[in-house]
């Protein structure tokens, strides 16, 4: 009888569920969970690429809220890395086009980022804005940060707070 | 009506010869209650009344109605304490009504320092009144006391005693009668069954089944729902949980290989959202789990408290792997 009654408390004991834990340890979301939104931050926030290589820098809102329109002043190492194109990415995509503009003058790149409303006008959350496309010139880790006139404003030209700009860099091998 | 079909004619003329063949059965029976005992065990004084009926059974010429399992249950469910305590003459004449004898012998035994008091009765259930009754003292071993009772059955019923069983069953000793040794006898069986053991071991492996083994099924069927219900929330719950976990896995999987901070946002709330699921689902299965602990141990005991303690069956053809069979002993 005793057997009996021990098996099945045993049986019994065993009705409980091993709960996994998710150790959530992503590099890239160890890096955006450090940072303070709504943020622009650069992905991959260290690009590596050899020589004479072509590197894509993505330039991500993080947390944006009612974006409507951009102005993305990014610095870099003018010399050791040159910007060839800048090309619109999904933030904007919901608009019927894009609108992106770019002037690079000398290490200092201003990118101008328009929604063009349809039945929404503005954008939110989280996604790329462009893509930065560099030619490397010489080894070496060259730094990418954003400018001081740097803003995101909304569908009615008012500027939206921006908690945290990230830094990136592309190290030439 | 007329009834014009021969078959049915046959069959209503059987129905006819049995019915009165069943009155003349129970007509003929006597119920041999449990003895109340004082300053002596329960158990001690049924083994004694046990001693009682089957002595009764082996040399009177009447059905002896005794300790069959139906017979008990159907006691127990109604009037429990009146079968166990039974010592006076309305009680008496209700069990015999339920039973459906034609007298009832109750007794009772008391115990003092060193002496046995020993009391029977035999009681009409249809007149309602002690027929008569039958006093004895004796003192010494226990081991001894069912020689007292052999006696007893012979002053109470000695009236009526078959005398070819009577001559044939008892010796003539110097100590006077004496009961012939017939418990190996072949055509005899005594039989121990711990209902109390198989009705936990029942409820021990499906709460609700000792239950209603010991025709408590009201009790029974009410465990069994419960049980089931439980089993039925561990079942959602554990459906829930492995959903859970399972879509938890696969989209942490994808969270580890992607590096698109986009879809690395969402893959990283998705499996909160299905972890916190999962803990959620766990934690009803734990709780679910203490209840059927408690459930399970509220069976247990219930199940002790309500089955029905060993029983002795004596007599001929018994079957006692059938539950509820309605044990008597005919004689002819």
């Amino acid at each position: 009888m005793n057997r009996y009654l021990h098996t099945l408390f045993l049986v019994l004991m065993l009705l409980s569920c091993e709960t996994p834990d998710y150790v959530l340890n992503n590099d890239v979301d160890e890096y955006i969970q450090d940072l303070e939104a709504p943020a622009l931050f650069f992905h991959p926030v260290k690009a590596e690429v050899s020589l004479n290589d072509t590197a894509f820098v993505q330039i991500y809102g993080l947390d944006i809220d009612s974006a409507a329109g951009m102005h993305l002043q990014v610095q870099y190492d003018w010399g050791s890395v040159s910007l060839d194109t800048v090309l619109a990415d999904d933030f904007f995509a919901a608009s019927d086009d894009t609108l992106l503009f770019f002037n690079d003058n000398d290490g200092t790149v201003d990118i101008f980022l328009f929604f063009l409303p349809n039945e929404v006008n503005s954008i939110s959350g989280t996604n790329a804005l462009c893509v930065l496309v560099f030619t490397t010139l010489s080894l070496g880790e060259s730094e990418l940060k954003f400018g001081s006139d740097t803003k995101v404003v909304n569908p009615r030209n008012e500027k939206i707070q921006i908690s945290e700009f990230g830094k990136g860099s592309i190290d030439v091998q | 009506m007329a009834v014009n079909n021969p078959r049915q004619k046959i069959y209503i003329s059987l129905l006819f010869l049995f019915i009165p063949l069943s009155f003349l059965y129970s007509a003929n029976s006597v119920a041999v209650l449990h003895f109340s005992g004082d300053g002596f065990s329960s158990s001690a004084a049924r083994v004694q009344s046990d001693r009682f009926r089957y002595v009764l059974s082996e040399i009177a010429p009447f059905n002896i109605k005794g300790t069959g399992q139906s017979l008990q249950y159907n006691i127990f469910n109604k009037e429990s304490t009146i079968y166990e305590k039974c010592f006076d003459l309305a009680c008496a004449v209700k069990t015999g009504q339920l039973v459906d004898a034609q007298r009832v012998v109750m007794g009772s035994i008391t115990r003092d320092s060193v002496q046995f008091h020993l009391e029977v009765a035999l009681v009409s259930v249809e007149m309602e009144e002690i027929l008569r009754s039958r006093e004895r003292n004796y003192s010494g071993e226990l081991d001894n006391l069912e020689a007292e009772i052999d006696s007893l059955v012979l002053d109470l019923f000695a009236d009526e005693i078959n005398p070819a069983i009577y001559a044939s069953r008892f010796l003539i000793t110097d100590e006077g009668l004496v009961p012939v040794e017939i418990i190996d006898d072949d055509e005899f069986e005594i039989k121990y069954v711990n209902h109390r053991l198989r009705a936990m071991l029942l409820s021990a492996t499906m709460p609700g089944a000792g239950q209603i083994y010991s025709e408590r099924k009201r009790a029974g069927y009410s465990f069994i729902g419960t049980w089931g219900t439980l089993a039925i929330l561990l079942g959602y719950n554990y459906y829930k949980y492995n959903t859970a976990k399972n879509n938890a896995d696969n989209l942490y999987s994808k969270y580890k290989n992607t590096d698109e901070p986009e879809w690395i946002l969402e893959y990283r709330s998705e499996v909160l959202i299905e972890e916190k699921a999962m803990h959620r689902h766990n934690n009803n299965l734990k709780v679910l789990r203490n209840m059927c602990y408690l459930v399970w141990t509220a069976n247990m005991v219930h199940t002790w408290k309500v089955a029905p303690e060993t029983t002795i069956i004596l007599g001929t053809d018994v079957d006692d792997d059938k539950v509820g069979i309605n044990i008597s002993i005919p004689l002819n």
